[in-house]
Formats: C-alpha cells, sequence, structure tokens
C-alpha cells in the first residue's frame, strides 16, 4: 500500500467533521447525565479551579517553597498569563517586617511606597487606614475588621477600600443615624485563617473595638489554607494555641522530618477541623470579652461562585460557632465584565470600583439585615425606642 | 550530464533508499521529501553523500536545506546549478 | 457564442460552483470548530478572539485574487496584533522588527550587522528584566516568542540566500497572527515557510489545516481530562500512584501538543502547506524515533543550525565521530535555548538540576542511537511485531521516567518520588 499521496479531501474531512461533532455530541450528553466531574473537567473548570488556588498560593508566595517546577510544568502551565517580574508580593515589598513569632511577617508602622499601583499607605499603628490613635476618641464607636488582601485593599488606595467607603456611608448617614463611627482595617494581604484568628485574639484587643467583623475568605477555605500553619512546623515555631498543637498532632505531622508537601497532604483533611478551632476561639473570646463578632464573606470576581461552594460546604460549622455572618458572594453578580474588576489579568484583587460594589453590597446587607447593622454600628438612633450604645466616654461630641 | 540523467539517477536513490517498496510512478517529481518527513534528518546525510559521490559536487551544510531538497525538482535544480 | 467559448463559459461556471462547494464545505467545518472552543471554553478568551478573527481572515483570503494572498496574509498579521494585543504593543513590535530588518539590510559586511543585531538583541534582553517605561509588560513575552529563535533561523537563511532579503518576506515570517496568543510557538522553518507556501490548491491546504485544528481540539480537551484526574504528587506512596502520576505527568504534553497542532492549523488556512509538528509521539519505537516524532520543528531547527553544521565540519575525519560530536552539540544546545526561552517567556532563566539532568540523559542516550543508526545506514533494525510493540513499550516506559525527573522540583523530590515517599 502506498504511503504517498497522503490523505484525501472527503477522508479528511469526514475525520474532521467526525470529531468535531463527537465533542459537541459529548457536550450535550456529559452535562445532563451527571458526569458532572468529566464535564467540568472536559470545559476546563478543574483546571481554573486549581490555576486559582495556584494563583492564591503563589500570591502569597511562601518563601520555604522547594520551588514551582520551571522544567518541563511549565509546558502545563502555559506562558501566556506571565506575572510581570516587578509585580511583588506583599512580603516582598520594603512594607513588611519580619518580627512576629507567631504571624511571621506584620504591616510595618509608617510604610509608604507603592504597592501593586496603589500607595502602601500604612498609619502609625501598622494598619493599612487612614491616621487613628489606639484608644478610641470619646463618643466614636469603634468596629475592627479583621481579614486578607480583599480587606486590606491590594492595589486601590486606602480611602478607596470596601471597609473605608463603608465607613464614610454610615458617617454620611447611609443607614441611618448611628453617630460617629470609625471602622479599622487590620488587612494583611497573605493571611491565612489561623493569623486572622490570632489577630483577634491578640491585636485587636489593644484598640478597645465596640465591634469585630472577621473576614472569611477562599485563603480559609481553599487547598492552601494549611500554608501559614506549615510554614510555623518547617520554621520550628511555637504554634502557640493548643487547638493547633492538637491539629497537628492528629495529622500525624513530624515536622523533623516530613517535606513541606506532605506536611500539606497530610493536614489536607483537617481543613474543617481548624476552622471550627478557630471559630470557637472567636465565640470564646466575644464571650469573654463582651465584644460582639460578627463573620463577612468576601471573593474576588469571577470566582464567587467557587468561594460559595466552599462557604456552603462548611456552613453547619460556622452556624455550630454561633457567630452570624453576612455574605458579600453576591456583590458582583450582574457585572457585565467581572473580568473587568481585576486589577491586572494575572491579579484578581478588585480595583476601585470592585471595592465600590463590595460596600455597597454591604450597606445593602445591612440594611436588611437591620440586627445586624445594629450589632456592629450600634443602634440607629433615628429609630424610635432605640437605645444608643455606648462607646468610649458617654459624651456626645459631634 | 542531462538533467534527465540527474532526476533518473536522484530518483533511483530515493526508491532505494527511503522509499523501498513503493511504486515508482508515486514518486512524483514535486513529491515533498523533507517537510513530509520521508527524508529525515539521516537521509539527508545520506542524501548529501550520494550526491557528492555520484556527481562529484561538494555540499555544504547550509546548501541541505529544503529549498534544495524537498523535491526531485529542486534535487535536480541544486545539482545542474553545482554542475554549472 | 460559439461552442467553444460556451464551453468555456461553462467551465468556468463550473470552476466556480466547485469552488463555492469547498469553501462552504471548509466553512462549516470552521463554524464547527469555533462551536467546540466555545462549548469547551478552550484556552483563554484571547485565544477564542484569534480563532474569530482567523476564520474571518481566511473567509477574506480565500476569495482574494491569487496574486493579494500573500501581501493580505502579511498585513492581516499586522492588524490583527493591534486587534489583539492592542496597538501599543503591536507598534513596538512592529517597530523591533523593523529595526531587525533595517540591521538586515545595512549595506556592510556581514560580521557587522551580526554585531548590531547582537547588540540590539542583549539591549532587549535587559529591558526584559528591568522592564522599560512606559513599554506594557506584555510586550516583552511576545517579543521573545516572535524573535527569540526564528530571527537566528532567519539570518542563517539570509547569509546563504542569492537574493536580498523583503520586507513582504520579513513581516510575513514573523508577525504570524497565532504566536500573538501562543508565546509557545512552533520554531517555523524560514525555507520551509517560503517553499510551503501555495505549493497546493489552497482548498486542500485549508482542509488539512481544519483537521490539524480539530484534532489540536481533541487533544486541548485530553489534556483537560488528563489534568483534572492526574494524581497529586504528594500522595504519590504507592507504586500504582507514582506509576500513574508519571504516566499522566507525560500526557500533559497533549497541551503542547494540541496548542501546535492548533497554531499550524491556522496558518494552513492561509495557504501555508507546512509540515506537521507532530507525529505519534507516544508510539515512539526507539529514544531516536521519540526525537524525531515530538516537537518536529524544534527537531528540524536543531539540526540545521547545529547538528548539520557540525557534521559537515567533521565528517572527513569519520562519520561516527561527527555524528556523536554533532550530537552533543545539539544537545547542549537544546538545554541552552530552552533556559533561553524561559527567561524570554517568564523573566528568569532556567536552571535546575532536574531540567539539566533530564537533558544530559536524553543528549546520551541520543548520541548513542545516531551512533548505532549512522553505523546501519539508516537501516531500522529489524524486528518482528512483537519485538516492535515491546520497543515502544520500553521506550515510553524510558520517556515517562525521564520527564518525571524533569518535572519535579529537585533530585531530592524525585527520589522521595522513586522511592514511593511522594514528590513535589
Amino acid at each position: 500500500m502506498s504511503r504517498l499521496g497522503g490523505e484525501s479531501v472527503r477522508a479528511s474531512m469526514a475525520w474532521t467533521l467526525a470529531t468535531l461533532g463527537g465533542l459537541l455530541v459529548a457536550a450535550a450528553v456529559l452535562g445532563p447525565a451527571g458526569a458532572d466531574f468529566v464535564w467540568n473537567a472536559a470545559r476546563g473548570e478543574v483546571a481554573r479551579a486549581r490555576a486559582e488556588d495556584r494563583r492564591t498560593a503563589g500570591y502569597y508566595e511562601d518563601l520555604l517553597d522547594a520551588g514551582r517546577d520551571l522544567g518541563a510544568a511549565s509546558w502545563t502551565a502555559g506562558a501566556s498569563d506571565p506575572v510581570p517580574p516587578d509585580w511583588l508580593k506583599l512580603h516582598e515589598t520594603e512594607g513588611v517586617l519580619w518580627d512576629e513569632p507567631f504571624q511571621r511577617f506584620r504591616l510595618k508602622p509608617d510604610a509608604d511606597g507603592s504597592y501593586k499601583g496603589a500607595p502602601l499607605g500604612v498609619n502609625d499603628l501598622g494598619l493599612r487606614d487612614r491616621p487613628t490613635t489606639l484608644d478610641p476618641r470619646p463618643g466614636v464607636r469603634r468596629v475592627a475588621v479583621v481579614g486578607s488582601s480583599i480587606l486590606m485593599g491590594s492595589g486601590v488606595p486606602v480611602a478607596a477600600t470596601f471597609e473605608n467607603l463603608v465607613e464614610d456611608a454610615v458617617v454620611a448617614g447611609a443607614l441611618g443615624d448611628r453617630g460617629e463611627i470609625e471602622i479599622l482595617n487590620f488587612g494583611v494581604a497573605g493571611y491565612r485563617f489561623d493569623q486572622l484568628v490570632d489577630v483577634v485574639l491578640d491585636r485587636v484587643g489593644a484598640f478597645q473595638p465596640d465591634a469585630v467583623v472577621l473576614v472569611i475568605n477562599d485563603l480559609a477555605l481553599n487547598p492552601n489554607w494549611s500554608r501559614h500553619l506549615v510554614w510555623l512546623l518547617e520554621e520550628d515555631r511555637d504554634l502557640r494555641y493548643d487547638g493547633l498543637r492538637d491539629l497537628v498532632a492528629r495529622a500525624g505531622i513530624d515536622a523533623g522530618s516530613d517535606s513541606v508537601a506532605a506536611m500539606t497532604v497530610k493536614l489536607e483533611p483537617f481543613r474543617d477541623d481548624l476552622l471550627a478551632w478557630g471559630l470557637r476561639e472567636v465565640a470564646d473570646w466575644q464571650a469573654a470579652t463582651g465584644t460582639p463578632v460578627m463573620l463577612l464573606a468576601v471573593s474576588q470576581a469571577a470566582v464567587a461562585e467557587r468561594v460559595g461552594e466552599r462557604l456552603a460546604s462548611v456552613r453547619s460549622i460556622v452556624d455550630l460557632a454561633g457567630l452570624p455572618m453576612l455574605s458579600l458572594l453576591g456583590a458582583f453578580d450582574g457585572h457585565p465584565d467581572p473580568e473587568s474588576l481585576w486589577l491586572r489579568p494575572w491579579d484578581r484583587h478588585p480595583t476601585v470600583e470592585g471595592h465600590r460594589l463590595l460596600a455597597d453590597d454591604w450597606l445593602a446587607q445591612w440594611a436588611r439585615h437591620p440586627d445586624l447593622a445594629d450589632l456592629v454600628l450600634g443602634a440607629d438612633r433615628a429609630q424610635p425606642g432605640s437605645v444608643p450604645e455606648p462607646s468610649g466616654d458617654a459624651s456626645d461630641d459631634r | 550530464m542531462t538533467a534527465e540523467e540527474i532526476r533518473d539517477a536522484v530518483r533511483v536513490f530515493i526508491l532505494e533508499d527511503a522509499l523501498v517498496g513503493e511504486d515508482p510512478a508515486n514518486l512524483t517529481d514535486d513529491l515533498p521529501l523533507r517537510t513530509s518527513g520521508i527524508i529525515d534528518s539521516m537521509g539527508v546525510i545520506r542524501l548529501t553523500s550520494f550526491l557528492e559521490d555520484r556527481f562529484g559536487i561538494r555540499v555544504d551544510a547550509h546548501e541541505t536545506g529544503v529549498e534544495n531538497t524537498d523535491t526531485v525538482n529542486a534535487i535536480v535544480a541544486f545539482v545542474a546549478s553545482k554542475l554549472g | 457564442m460559439t461552442a467553444i467559448a460556451a464551453a468555456a463559459l461553462g467551465g468556468e461556471a463550473g470552476r466556480d460552483a466547485s469552488r463555492v462547494r469547498r469553501f462552504l464545505g471548509l466553512a462549516v467545518q470552521l463554524v464547527a470548530i469555533l462551536a467546540v472552543f466555545r462549548v469547551y471554553e478552550l484556552e483563554a478568551p484571547l485565544f477564542q478572539r484569534l480563532a474569530l478573527l482567523c476564520v474571518a481572515g481566511f473567509a477574506v483570503h480565500y476569495w482574494l485574487p491569487a496574486a493579494w494572498r500573500y501581501p493580505f496574509f502579511a498585513i492581516f498579521g499586522v492588524v490583527g496584533y493591534a486587534v489583539l494585543l492592542g496597538p501599543v504593543v503591536a507598534t513596538l513590535l512592529l517597530s523591533a522588527g523593523l529595526v531587525f530588518f533595517g540591521l538586515v539590510r545595512l549595506p556592510v559586511g556581514w560580521w557587522p550587522r551580526i554585531a548590531a543585531i547582537v547588540l540590539v538583541g542583549l539591549a532587549m534582553s535587559v529591558g526584559r528584566t528591568t522592564g522599560v517605561p512606559g513599554v506594557p509588560a506584555a510586550f516583552w513575552p511576545v517579543l521573545g516568542s516572535i524573535f527569540m529563535f526564528r530571527l537566528i533561523v532567519y539570518l542563517y537563511d539570509v547569509r546563504h540566500a542569492k537574493t536580498p532579503p523583503r520586507l513582504l518576506d520579513f513581516v510575513a515570517y514573523f508577525l504570524l497572527l497565532p504566536n500573538a496568543y501562543f508565546l509557545l510557538f512552533p520554531v517555523v522553518d524560514h525555507a520551509t515557510f517560503l517553499v510551503c507556501r501555495d505549493r497546493r490548491p489552497l482548498a486542500d491546504t485549508a482542509q488539512t489545516g481544519i483537521r490539524w485544528i480539530a484534532r489540536g481540539a481533541l487533544q486541548l480537551v485530553l489534556y483537560r481530562l488528563v489534568d483534572a484526574y492526574r494524581p497529586d504528587v504528594a500522595g504519590a506512596t504507592t507504586v500504582a500512584t507514582v506509576a500513574a502520576w508519571m504516566v499522566m505527568t507525560y500526557l500533559l504534553y497533549l497541551r503542547v501538543s494540541g496548542q501546535f497542532h492548533i497554531a499550524v492549523g491556522m496558518l494552513h488556512l492561509f495557504g501555508f502547506d507546512l509540515p506537521e509538528t507532530h507525529r505519534r509521539y507516544l508510539l515512539a519505537s526507539s529514544v531516536a524515533d521519540f526525537w524525531r516524532r515530538i516537537n518536529i520543528y524544534w527537531k528540524d531547527f536543531i539540526l540545521k543550525l547545529f547538528y548539520l553544521p557540525v557534521f559537515f565540519r567533521l565528517r572527513r575525519s569519520g562519520e561516527l565521530r561527527a555524528a556523536a560530536i554533532a550530537t552533543t552539540v545539539a544537545f547542549v544546545a537544546t538545554w541552552i535555548l530552552h533556559s533561553w526561552q524561559w527567561y524570554w517567556l517568564l523573566g528568569t532563566p532556567l536552571l535546575t538540576w532536574p531540567d539539566t539532568l533530564f537533558w544530559t540523559i536524553l543528549g546520551i542516550l541520543m548520541v548513542r542511537a545516531t551512533v548505532e543508526e549512522t553505523r546501519r545506514r539508516g537501516r531500522p533494525p529489524e524486528r518482528t511485531r512483537v519485538g516492535h510493540a515491546f520497543a515502544v513499550l520500553r521506550t515510553f516506559g524510558l520517556i515517562v521516567l525521564l520527564w518525571s525527573l524533569w518535572h519535579s522540583s529537585s533530585l531530592p523530590a524525585w527520589f522521595d518520588l522513586v522511592m514511593l515517599r511522594g514528590g513535589s
């Protein structure tokens, strides 16, 4: 039989149409047939979810990572979406101090310079927020919000973070007459859930807040949730909390010999345990201090659905802790081009517009749940029968 | 040496070296040989050795490109240009 | 009207009708391809735009008079880059290209021209690392992808060309539209690019291209399934999971193969009857056979620029020695140029032990295979069908093992994997 001459046009066309037809038929069949994983995998959802998790992981880069595969694996990662070398992570900048035994790094007080295209603007108390004082001003109700990079406002000016937009709106009367409100931004890019819990338990108290809002984001839920814990083990640091020590012991980790990857794998089944521990600790702190705590779920644009699914899977844990929660996962719904709300194609943190949408949604959620607004902001003085919450000095200096 | 003699010699070589068992009628003068993979990297070297031995020409590395060796026509034209 | 004129007109109408039928047949397939791309959300949104642009360009190009098609292709590439990457990046790319072309056409000797091009290239390499104010970050990897290898091939051909290079050929060869998206791009040979243009009827070439695009789309979907089901390397602690991880890691190459099929298939739509980029590499029966089947354009690039020049220089002193040294040079060049490619695409050079060891081992095996082939004078080894099947399995296993080394983050990590302790 001749090897030459190639394939006939008719045969080529038939093969092509058979291939394309088969792919289209498979698309029509797989979904309804319930082969969800296969269909999601073929459609790229699994890859996109993993890439999002990898992006999140790499975004808060682990200094101890043995290193991404720079060899053959990069064929699969593709070079179409490179992160420019000057697009630094927070801990790669001059804006942090590495003097925290548990947190490892913190925002450097008075740090300036640029971070992801916006002024870093850390105040003298080490918060990426407007200047303030350690002691609350008389007559001002103080709310501490604890979270990671979205709260911190990576890539947007301090005044444009959703937390400050909400503060301005509440002070202007968007939710009735709440008096003077000050919302403190304790957000630090890269902090995992165990770190956020530590901020609540160990740091916010010095600022004497009247209420605390704890942000739940994808860093608490995605496969990279344990990164900070693994760092602590790798660096032989004190885990500080018995709950964490117990969790590590149950995971069977031998920090002396297990690699970073092995520790991560061993911790995989314990994500919910860490979440439960953290929420219990925060609930206990609430009871001990009398400071009300509310949870706030946030995510980046275009990935809210995935975060929502993960959050739904741990909803029972959240409910068991007895802490109320508002969700801003729908903040970007209906936006015609969610990807335009990303800082850059390789960085999905919200833009200024994204923060505005988050702020609008938070205010709207509070308007729909006035009890939670009262819990955090104090009663609406314009409502009949409301009793203003005492905040600091009882004098009214409005 | 005429172009036809060159062509016949080249066709015989290709049929004996790269297209063993193939019907000679299928080896047309414009059939792609290099770009279709019929003549691979080792085949290029054997082709070059054949052209040098058979026609007494010298072939340099840069002359083994597809422009000179992709088809029987191209090979014949190349040899003819070398022979002057 | 005479009978002859009537017959001629009838023949003309018949050819037109045939041309319309062929076009419609191609168009139907292209619509199906776009539907598959859309339904499966293949690649990124930019890829979807590229596909639409190529189909639209094909529809115009097909009906142009033959003399207009090549200039249209070149201009279409320039416009396409502006549409896909923005006018700033496109202008910068075209300007960089014109600078290179201007240097090539300088009325001075060859080596001064090369020196000037090297200097400009070095300056651009520095720019890749430091950035340049006002130059978008997206510019640098695309610049590298376009010029880092094709410029070397181009200069090699121009040096030995009998006529001065043309600007039209330069623009058409470098601003290949699929390269705007596929930064990891097959090293299209310059001479092959020119030789393959319009060598078959456009409809036939386009049909081949469409088939390759469909094949590429299938490979990209299969890649996703492999990626989704691939076990986590850290948990690969049994023989079965390690083997599964290794095999599926190798199969991730389907993404590269798929992209290359689509990229070159797109060029076929415009009459470039280019060779295939891969040829059933999973069925290679030896390391040498594997090298010739996987990323054929890379193999041909290395062959043309490194292997043949070295071999021809040394062959008088013995073909076996020449083959061994030429193969060694070819693999050292491959190792260095892979790092060069990584620098341009990702901003950092590639220097890891797994990568170095991978190319070293493959190079040593290829030297051995080349020497054996040279001794055999190209005759294939004599094998029964069972023997051939065994050779394919053995080669597959060897490549899978080497590939797992290449994919490991470090040598200790690879040893952990092989010793069933989980890799990384």
